[in-house]
C-alpha cells in the first residue's frame, strides 16, 4: 500500500469516526421502539452491551500494549522536524522521500489509535449516561455502535498482526484428498466450495486453477487462487489437515466415516516485489512444459478446444496461471527451508493424517466444528461450510501471535471427539 | 457398488451430461464448455455492442467509471456473477446450479439452443461463441473460415520470438522486414505477428483465395486496432494462379477486382519471410474427419487433393523461388540488383520459409525440391509431440 492510499484510507475512517455516531443517533428514535419492547429485552441488551464493551476494551488494551505509542509519537515528531529542514531535500531527496513515507505510516497508525480511543471514550460516556437514565432506546442504539467498534477493533488488530513479508499478497489454496477414499474426495470438493464462498464474502477474486476429478465422485485435488489485499495473511493459518466425520452417502452400510484433506496455502509471490530479498527466477531452459493432449492427428484435422486439466480457453492464461503457481510453490519451499534452518519449529505440513490436524468437522453423531489449535468451536456446521470461517482464522491468527509454545501444547491433547 | 454409481450419475446429470455428447464423453471438458457458454450468455446482458466493447469482459472495475451509473450498478453485479461462474471451474454440478439459479428463462433457452447446436448440430464451440483466443488476441471466427488451432498459435509465437530475438541481437536495420503469408484464413498468423512485432514495424501482406476469409481477416484487423498504416494488408488472391507472383511483387498493377485499393507496399522487391498454413489433409483422411470439422469448416482450407496432401507445399515452394528477396540478380532479372534480402535473413538467424504441416508430412515437406537451395531445414514438434512446423533457412 502506498503512502497516498493509506492516507486516503485514514481520512475516510477519520470522517466516519467523526460523523458516524451523530448520524446514527439522529436515526435512533425511529428505530428504537422496534428494538426495545419489554424490560426483558432491555436487560438482555444491557448484558450484551456489557459483554461487547468488555471485548472492545480488551482489544483496545492489546492494541495499546502492542507498541510503545509514546515512542511512536516521539519518532513522528523527530521525523517531522527533520522534514522541515529544507536542506535535506536538496541534499538527499531519496532519503527525504523515505522519511516522508515512514512519517505517513506512523501518523496513520497514530490517527487510527486516536480515532479508536475517541470512539471508545464516547461510547463509554454514552453507556454511563444510558445506565443512569435507564434509557432502553439509547442502549439498543449503543449496542449496534459497540458492535461496530468491536468489529473494527478486531479486524484492525488482526490486520496489524500481519507484518510478514508476503501477508499482503494473494494466495493459492491447495487441497489434497488424504485417507478416506471417495469420502475424502467429496470432502475436497466441499472444502473447496467453503474457501470459495469465504473469499467471495471477503470481496476477494477467486479462480479455480486446477481440479483433478475423483474416480467415483468429488475431487482428488483442487487448487484455487484467491487474489486481493491480505488474502494470504488471512488464510495462511488454514494450512494443515482438516478432518471430516459423517455417515457416508457413498457407502451402503450407513457406517460413520472419517476422512482427511490436507490444505496448503502458499502466497502468490509477485514477480517484482521489493520485500523478497531473494527473487525467484525461472529460466525457460529449466522448464519442461508437458501438456496432456489427446491422441490423433491434431492440427487442421481437429477443432476441439483441448482443456484437459486447463480451465481457460486461452492458452496464455492457462500458462500464466501455471507459472504463478509454480513460482508460489518455489517461494514457499524456500520459506519452509528457512524456517527449518532457523529452528525446528513446525512450519510445513506433513501427510494428511493425525499429526498436523487443525480442525474437525463432525456431522455425526452431533454437529460440531472445532479448531484443535485454538479450541474455538461452533455447532453451526452448515454456516461454516458456507464459508463463515473468518472467526476461526482470527482466532488462529491471534493465538499464533500470542506464542507458539502453549499453542502446540494445547493442540496435542485436544482430539477427544 | 450400485449405489455409488447412481450417486456419481446424479452428480453429473442434466446439461453437463448432454454436453458431454459433444466432448467424447469427457464430463470435465463438458463442464468447462458449459461454463464458457453460460459466460457468453451473461455477456449478452451488457446492452449494446458498443458498451460491451468499452467495458470489456468481465466488466473491469476501472471502466465502470466510464459508464453511466445505471449501467455501472448492473456491471458491478455482472462482474460478481462472472466471477462466481468462473469459480465453478470444471465442476459440472456447480455450473448447472449456477445457471439454474442466475439465468432467466429466455437465457436458459438460449443456452439450451447452443448446447443443441454443439451436440446435434456438431457446431464447433468457437463458432457458437464467435471467437477464439490466439496468443493474447481474441480472433473473431465465422463459418466457414478455418478456426485458428492451438498448434498454430504455438509455432507462430515461437517464430515471433525468434524474429524479435534476432532483431535485438543485430540492432537497427536499414529497412523494415517484409513478411508474406499465404492461405491466411481468419488472418490470425499475420495479426499475431503484426501485434507481437509492433516495435519492428514489419510490412506484412496476407493472401487468401476466399473472399469471406479476407473480409473476416480485415474485420479482425480493424477490431484489434492493427491498422493498415502499420503495414498489414489482406489481399484476395489464388496461389494456383500464375499472375499472383508478379502481382505480389508489385510489378503489375492490382486487378480491378480488388478495387485497386491495395498498393502492396510500393517498391516491393521480394519478401524476407514467407509463412503459410496451407490445406494439407489428403482425401482419404478428409473423408474420416469429425463432422464438426467437415461440416462446418471450409473444405478449400483443409483439403489438399493429392494422395499425400503436399501439393500446396510444393506450389508455395515454387512460388518462393520468385517471391523471396535474394542476393544477386541472376535468379530474377526483373528485380533491381541492389535490393537484397534483409540483413537478419542473411545472417541466418531467421527462417525464410515456414510451413505448418500435418502429423506425418515432415519427411515429404523437408525434402529438397531443387527449386530453392535451402542451407538448413528445421522441424519443430508441437506440445503433443507431433511434428508440426517446418522452417527452411537460406544463408
Amino acid at each position: 500500500m502506498t503512502a497516498l492510499t493509506r492516507l486516503v484510507w485514514v481520512t475516510a475512517t477519520a470522517c466516519r469516526g467523526a460523523c458516524g455516531p451523530v448520524i446514527r443517533r439522529a436515526a435512533g428514535p425511529a428505530a428504537a421502539p422496534r428494538c426495545a419492547r419489554s424490560a426483558d429485552d432491555s436487560s438482555l441488551l444491557a448484558s450484551s452491551l456489557a459483554e461487547l464493551a468488555q471485548a472492545a476494551s480488551k482489544l483496545l488494551g492489546s492494541i495499546q500494549a502492542q507498541k510503545d505509542w509514546s515512542a511512536v509519537e516521539k519518532e513522528a515528531a523527530e521525523l517531522r522536524k527533520k522534514l522541515e529542514d529544507e536542506e535535506l531535500w536538496t541534499r538527499d531527496a531519496q532519503a527525504a522521500i523515505e522519511i516522508q513515507k515512514r512519517l505517513a505510516k506512523l501518523e496513520g497508525d497514530l490517527e487510527k489509535l486516536k480515532n479508536f480511543t475517541e470512539r471508545w471514550d464516547e461510547a463509554r460516556s454514552m453507556m454511563d449516561l444510558a445506565k443512569e437514565e435507564n434509557d432502553a432506546s439509547l442502549i439498543a442504539d449503543l449496542v449496534s455502535d459497540m458492535e461496530e467498534l468491536e468489529a473494527d477493533l478486531r479486524s484492525y488488530f488482526v490486520r496489524s498482526l500481519m507484518t510478514g513479508a508476503d501477508d499482503q499478497y494473494g494466495c493459492f489454496i491447495e487441497l489434497r484428498a488424504g485417507a478416506g477414499g471417495v469420502e475424502s474426495c467429496d470432502w475436497v470438493s466441499m472444502l473447496s466450495r467453503m474457501y470459495q464462498r469465504w473469499a467471495q464474502m471477503q470481496g476477494f477474486d477467486v479462480k479455480v486453477v486446477e481440479e483433478v476429478h475423483g474416480e467415483v465422485a468429488g475431487l482428488k485435488s483442487a487448487t484455487i487462487q484467491v487474489s486481493g489485499d491480505y488474502a494470504y495473511g488471512w488464510s495462511k493459518t488454514e494450512s494443515g489437515t482438516h478432518r471430516f466425520v459423517r455417515i457416508s452417502p457413498f457407502s451402503s452400510v450407513g457406517k460413520r466415516h472419517t476422512s482427511f484433506v490436507s490444505v496448503q496455502v502458499v502466497s502468490v509471490a509477485p514477480e517484482s516485489s521489493i520485500s523478497n530479498a531473494k527473487q525467484i527466477e525461472i529460466s525457460p531452459n529449466d522448464l519442461k512444459v508437458e501438456v496432456m493432449r489427446s491422441q490423433g492427428a491434431g492440427g487442421q484435422h481437429v477443432n476441439k478446444t483441448e482443456s484437459a486439466c486447463q480451465t481457460e480457453r486461452s492458452q496464455i492464461q492457462n500458462r500464466a496461471t501455471a507459472m504463478q503457481l509454480l513460482r508460489a510453490k518455489l517461494f514457499q519451499r524456500e520459506l519452509d527451508e528457512q524456517a527449518r534452518l532457523k529452528s525446528d519449529h513446525y512450519a510445513s505440513i506433513g501427510d494428511a493424517g493425525w499429526g498436523s490436524q487443525i480442525r474437525s468437522y463432525v456431522l455425526h453423531p452431533y454437529h460440531m466444528v472445532k479448531d484443535s489449535r485454538t479450541g474455538r468451536q461452533t455447532n453451526n456446521v452448515d454456516a461454516v461450510l458456507d464459508g463463515e470461517i473468518q472467526e476461526f482464522m482470527e482466532a488462529a491468527l491471534l493465538q499464533a501471535h500470542q506464542g507458539g509454545a502453549n499453542g502446540s501444547a494445547q493442540r496435542s491433547n485436544d482430539d477427544d471427539f | 457398488m450400485k449405489r455409488t454409481i447412481t450417486a456419481a450419475a446424479t452428480l453429473a446429470r442434466g446439461r453437463t451430461l448432454r454436453m458431454a455428447a459433444a466432448c467424447d464423453g469427457d464430463t470435465a471438458q463438458a463442464a468447462c464448455e458449459l461454463r464458457w457458454l453460460a459466460d457468453a450468455v451473461l455477456q449478452r446482458r451488457v446492452g449494446s455492442v458498443f458498451v460491451r466493447q468499452r467495458v470489456g469482459w468481465p466488466p473491469a472495475r476501472a471502466s465502470e467509471q466510464a459508464v453511466r451509473e445505471p449501467h455501472g450498478r448492473s456491471l458491478r453485479r455482472l462482474r460478481a456473477l462472472a466471477g462466481e461462474l468462473a469459480a465453478c471451474g470444471s465442476n459440472g454440478a456447480a455450473v448447472e446450479a449456477f445457471v439454474e439459479r442466475h439465468l432467466a428463462q429466455h437465457e436458459l433457452q438460449r443456452l439450451d439452443r447452443w448446447i443443441w447446436q454443439r451436440t446435434d448440430g456438431h457446431k464447433p464451440l468457437q463458432f457458437v461463441l464467435g471467437s477464439q483466443p490466439f496468443g493474447g488476441l481474441e480472433i473473431r471466427v465465422r463459418p466457414p473460415t478455418l478456426i485458428p488451432r492451438w498448434e498454430t498459435e504455438e509455432w507462430v509465437e515461437r517464430l515471433a520470438a525468434d524474429i524479435a530475438a534476432a532483431h535485438a541481437a543485430h540492432g537497427d536495420s536499414p529497412r523494415p522486414l517484409r513478411i508474406l503469408e499465404l492461405c491466411s484464413g481468419s488472418g490470425c498468423i499475420s495479426l499475431l505477428l503484426a501485434h507481437t512485432l509492433q516495435h519492428l514495424a514489419p510490412r506484412i501482406v496476407a493472401v487468401d483465395v476466399a473472399q469471406a476469409a479476407v473480409l473476416l481477416a480485415r474485420a479482425n484487423q480493424r477490431r484489434l486496432g492493427i491498422d493498415t498504416a502499420s503495414g498489414l494488408d489482406f489481399v484476395c488472391g489464388d496461389i494456383t494462379d500464375d499472375s499472383l507472383v508478379p502481382r505480389l511483387l508489385g510489378l503489375s498493377p492490382p486487378r480491378a477486382s480488388t478495387g485497386g485499393k491495395v498498393d502492396l507496399h510500393q517498391n516491393q522487391t521480394g519478401f524476407d519471410v514467407i509463412v503459410a498454413n496451407p490445406p494439407y489433409i489428403p482425401p482419404h483422411e478428409y473423408a474420416a474427419l469429425d463432422p464438426s470439422v467437415a461440416q462446418w469448416e471450409d473444405r478449400g482450407a483443409l483439403l489438399a487433393p493429392d494422395s499425400r496432401g503436399i501439393c500446396f507445399f510444393e506450389r508455395i515452394e515454387q512460388m518462393a523461388a520468385a517471391l523471396l528477396a535474394m542476393r544477386g540478380s541472376g535468379a530474377r532479372p526483373h528485380v533491381h540488383a541492389t535490393l537484397g534480402p534483409h540483413p537478419l535473413c542473411e545472417s541466418g538467424a531467421i527462417p525464410r520459409l515456414v510451413f505448418e504441416i500435418g502429423h506425418a508430412q515432415d519427411a515429404d515437406v523437408a525434402r529438397q525440391l531443387g527449386v530453392v537451395e535451402w542451407t538448413r531445414t528445421k522441424v519443430h514438434a508441437d506440445l503433443a509431440g507431433r511434428n508440426r512446423c517446418i522452417a527452411k533457412y537460406m544463408s
